[in-house]
């Protein structure tokens, strides 16, 4: 008679560790679902800052190839810049400078810095350091916050060289 | 009699609440269960258009990057060119899935289940070495349960490496 009360605490136990692990079973696919987005900004954030390098890239190579300039016109002073998907240092375009990562807008299509657009939640800077005549070290550095204000960011390095000598099968 | 009223049992009302709280806890159970089950599939499904996407890119960029002849500038939903190989090269959205027509053969590059709302190339000024900005919507299909709200809007540039020159 004195243990009556048993039966209700033991299924108290076990209904509380059905509760607890079902719980844990559904937190951790709520949560793979919420870290999917963050696996999707990263995938974003990556190929933006991709684009930054390219443009430097392309930069260097248009120098020679194209207007037979020096390799390294309009990219060898040291900072931190701006860098669109369409910039082009022709003649006495410069690029703009930069203070930090700065916002990229969306316009329905295209990510960049000119305003109009939405601001999204990337930001974007391109570091450009010559270490010599004949090398370029560039950084572009992609950071954003994602919801719970985690910080994320991509960093890509690049070093360009003074790959051919001006003016050789220049068109 | 005496006997019969001694034996232990359970009355309807026991019966009757026993059972109530059975359901709801089986219930609730098969509710989360069954989420469960759903938002599992949901990120398969994910890991899905991230990978394709992913891996297309590469092959888009690559093809790109080595190729040559390009359209003059502007913005195409469909481009061909030439791959380092000297074949003829064309990529477009059919059906929500990007195609690769390459040797006269057309065949998507993405799975059916990833879902490609928009392909777009942008092809940079003539003046300097051939660019091309490569933009893509990609995520599930519309009827998705819960997260065909989920697009992602990836943009890479990509420069030509004039490799002839």
């Amino acid at each position: 008679m004195n243990n009556k009360g048993q039966l209700l605490i033991e299924s108290l136990v076990a209904i509380t560790v059905i509760v607890i692990s079902i719980l844990g079973i559904f937190t951790l696919v709520s949560r793979s679902l919420s870290l999917n987005r963050v696996v999707n900004d990263q995938y974003v954030g990556t190929y933006l800052a991709a684009e930054g390098i390219e443009v430097i890239k392309n930069i260097v190579d248009t120098n020679v190839l194209t207007h037979c300039e020096p390799w390294n016109q309009g990219v060898n002073t040291a900072g931190e810049y701006q860098v669109n998907y369409d910039t082009q240092l022709f003649g006495s375009q410069t690029l703009t400078q930069t203070n930090g990562p700065a916002q990229l807008n969306f316009d329905g299509t295209m990510y960049s810095h000119y305003s109009g657009g939405q601001p999204t939640k990337f930001y974007r800077s391109v570091t450009l350091d010559p270490i010599t005549a004949n090398h370029l070290k560039v950084v572009s550095l992609v950071q954003w916050e994602t919801r719970g204000n985690a910080n994320f960011e991509t960093v890509l390095e690049d070093h360009f060289y003074n790959w051919r000598p001006t003016g050789i099968n220049c068109q | 009699m005496k006997k019969i009223q001694n034996q232990k049992g359970f009355t309807v009302a026991e019966l009757l609440v026993a059972m109530a709280i059975f359901a709801v806890v089986i219930s609730i159970a098969s509710t989360i269960f069954i989420r469960s089950l759903r938002a599992q599939r949901a990120v398969v499904k994910l890991i899905e258009v991230n990978e394709n996407t992913s891996i297309t890119l590469e092959r888009l960029a690559r093809e790109i990057r080595t190729g040559t002849d390009f359209p003059s500038s502007g913005t195409y939903q469909d481009l061909t060119f030439t791959n380092a190989r000297g074949e003829d090269v064309r990529y477009f959205l059919s059906e929500n899935r990007i195609q690769e027509t390459i040797y006269g053969q057309t065949l998507p590059l993405t799975a059916e289940g990833v879902y490609v709302d928009n392909l777009e190339f942008v092809i940079g000024a003539t003046n300097q070495v051939p660019r091309v900005t490569i933009l893509l919507q990609v995520g599930l299909p519309e009827n998705t349960q819960d997260i065909s709200e989920v697009k992602s809007q990836i943009q890479t540039t990509v420069s030509v490496r004039p490799l002839n020159n």
